[in-house]
């Protein structure tokens, strides 16, 4: 502990000597440290905002999809209702058209099933038939376009070549939704059966959602279904999640060998400041030694002044890192696809703290090797 | 009072270097008693710096033993030797070598705490009382840049003795200090031998110190002696001379002069030179080149 007070006095003085190197070191670190820091928050934000949406998206736990598209069978709606476990079924059509000349998600569902893809009317009223040229829009589409209750529009699939013309019959907000994809504008939500028209598949729809009572689990239910029907594709809601994770994860683990040169620079800086240190100080280091200075005393001065470097640059990464992650994730909200919470979490700041301390001490492992290896007999020899 | 605190058994350092093996110490026995104020005195070359290194655990022997305090440090690891050093031996160097990033107040505290005995406040008080008992408790807070050469070498002096170590080993004190200083800095050594029983061993060039000595030893070419090598500097360069003189150099000294003689001659064929001038020269080289002529056919 004695040893440890005088090595903070020596290494007090050094940095107050050499303050532009000290000031570059602690920066390299922390830039190192805040890219770090800023893409865990970043990303532990994504990841949360895309769960949130996909949850909120897909109103069930599983969803069964056929071999192609719109190949889902009505009446494997109604066997799939019967499978034990299973609280409803929401068949759904879900494809790509134009409202006008506005690109938009055209969802068709049946009138019982409205409840599960929208949270509530704004005006208007849900559409009770399963045919008729009726139109649910979603809010924000419905403000874009100046939409109004009553009004006519007129809407088609991306393929077909005329136009259908659909009545406005209400202005919901739309839950079962992907905001702004792309050029999307929105969505509007039709009956099933006239989405069904539209695409010429009567009696077939693209998706089924499955929701499942509370008590059952549903990797279960997946199984179930995947048995009965073994032609069909069957995804649990956290596979489709894991899968957003995992195109994530690639995106980040591109980001963090990006950031490894960051923090490969870190690393080198401070050895290269700890080294002209040693180099510095060999004759005073020999002195010492020749006082009574064991090896591990003076591997105690570098190794600290490394460490002291590194923290500083860890607690200044660690805010530059959340100054960054606040930038970055207005820059993601501002593409309006998700909407990112800036969660600072202890994990984040101690893997700031972990990563100062790493890239300090692997910068002084060479240099204290070298401080260590001074002779005592060099003070005489330098004489 | 007669206890020996330093004790050298035959020690040899032996250098190898690519022509061959270098003996720098041949031999040396040596034996120092408690509150000895023993001056090693030798020119630059003699080994005395060696022999300083090797009494004080910094360096070890090619051959002998060495004791100090009643321990063999010999075979001693680095460790082990290390905390020798920081008991029972100090240090003062030439260049006064203080740790630049402390003040005189630390640099007196860090032999003390790497002892690992005493605790930041016991050594704090014994570097403010060592510092005072060498005239500088008004410069306790100054870095070594803040303090002449005088003062840099009480604070290291200060540093040697506060440990209370069996022995000090001084390396040329003076050596970077001006006369006045250096007298003040002598009579600060020989009060602490005297008032406090210090034993010190001053390795210089300066027969001045030796007035100081209770005992002066004499280094020359790796050996000791108690009294002063009787072969006198002249004799030596003498000795050295005959040894070199051979006949193969005179051939080669012949052959430089000829070559001069030549050059010298073109140069005032070629006008460069004025022959009236280059006259003098070209007989004086002419002669030269005789006489060395003559002498080597003398000695065949």
């Amino acid at each position: 502990m004695e040893t440890l007070w005088l090595a903070l006095k020596f290494i007090e003085r050094d940095i107050k000597f050499k303050k532009l190197i000290a000031a570059l070191t602690i920066l390299a670190i922390a830039s190192g440290v805040a890219t770090f820091v800023s893409l865990r928050i970043v990303s532990l934000g994504s990841r949360m905002s895309a769960a949130q949406l996909i949850e909120g998206f897909v109103p069930g736990e599983v969803l069964v999809y056929g071999k192609g598209i719109y190949d889902v069978s009505e009446d494997v709606i109604d066997d799939l209702a019967k499978i034990p476990g299973v609280e409803r079924v929401t068949p759904a059509i879900l494809v790509t058209g134009y409202l006008g000349d506005t690109s938009v998600f055209m969802l068709g569902v049946r009138p019982e099933d409205i409840g599960n893809v929208v949270t509530g009317f704004k005006e208007g009223r849900p559409f009770e038939s399963d045919n008729g040229p009726f139109l649910v829009a979603d809010v924000g589409l419905a403000k874009d376009l100046n939409l109004t209750v009553g009004q006519t529009v007129y809407l088609k699939a991306s393929f077909e070549q005329g136009f259908h013309e659909f009545k406005v019959i209400g202005i919901a907000e739309v839950s079962m939704k992907i905001q702004e994809i792309g050029t999307v504008g929105g969505y509007v939500i039709v009956p099933l059966h006239e989405a069904q028209k539209m695409l010429g598949r009567i009696g077939y729809v693209s998706m089924a959602v499955v929701k499942v009572k509370p008590e059952q689990d549903p990797a279960l239910v997946k199984t179930l279904i995947s048995t009965v029907y073994p032609e069909s594709r069957v995804f649990l809601r956290e596979e489709v999640i894991g899968i957003v994770y995992k195109i994530m994860s690639l995106i980040e683990g591109l980001l963090l060998a990006t950031t490894m040169v960051g923090l490969a620079v870190a690393i080198f800086g401070t050895t290269s400041t700890i080294m002209s240190t040693v180099r510095e100080h060999q004759r005073e280091i020999a002195i010492m030694r020749a006082n009574g200075a064991s090896r591990g005393d003076i591997a105690t001065i570098f190794m600290l002044e490394a460490f002291v470097l590194g923290m500083a640059g860890g607690i200044i990464g660690i805010l530059f890192g959340i100054a960054g992650a606040k930038v970055g994730i207005e820059i993601i909200a501002s593409y309006g696809f998700i909407q990112p919470p800036l969660i600072i979490e202890a994990g984040s700041i101690l893997l700031g703290i972990f990563l100062a301390a790493v890239v300090s001490t692997v910068s002084a492992v060479y240099p204290v090797m070298k401080a260590t290896s001074v002779r005592p007999v060099q003070v005489l020899k330098n004489e | 009072m007669n206890n020996e605190v330093l004790v050298l058994k035959d020690i040899w350092k032996i250098y190898k270097t690519p022509t061959g093996d270098f003996p720098v110490l041949k031999g040396i026995n040596l034996s120092i008693k408690e509150s000895e104020l023993a001056v090693i005195m030798g020119p630059s070359g003699s080994g005395k710096t060696t022999l300083l290194s090797i009494a004080g655990g910094l360096d070890k022997p090619t051959k002998g033993r060495v004791i100090i305090g009643g321990i063999d440090i010999t075979d001693m690891d680095e460790e082990e030797l290390t905390k020798i050093r920081a008991r029972k031996i100090g240090f003062v160097f030439q260049s006064y070598n203080l740790i630049r990033n402390f003040t005189a107040l630390e640099n007196v505290m860090a032999p003390l705490l790497f002892t690992g005995i005493y605790s930041r406040e016991e050594a704090k008080i014994i570097a403010e009382k060592t510092l005072k008992l060498v005239g500088l408790e008004r410069h306790v807070n100054k870095y070594p840049n803040q303090l002449s050469g005088g003062q840099q070498q009480r604070v290291a002096i200060a540093r040697a003795i506060a440990p209370g170590p069996d022995i000090i080993l001084m390396d040329e004190p003076t050596g970077n200090l001006d006369v006045g200083t250096s007298v003040k800095i002598l009579s600060l050594i020989k009060w602490l031998n005297e008032i406090f029983d210090q034993t010190f061993i001053i390795v210089t060039h300066n027969p001045e110190i030796s007035e100081l000595a209770s005992t002066t030893y004499y280094i020359r070419g790796g050996r000791i002696y108690k009294e002063p090598p009787r072969t006198t500097l002249a004799e030596t360069i003498k000795e050295l001379k005959k040894k070199k003189e051979t006949e193969e150099q005179k051939t080669v000294q012949i052959e430089i002069l000829k070559a001069r003689l030549e050059a010298l001659k073109k140069a005032v064929k070629n006008g460069k030179i004025d022959l009236e001038i280059a006259k003098k020269e070209i007989n004086a080289l002419e002669e030269k080149i005789e006489k060395i002529t003559a002498h080597i056919s003398k000695a065949r």
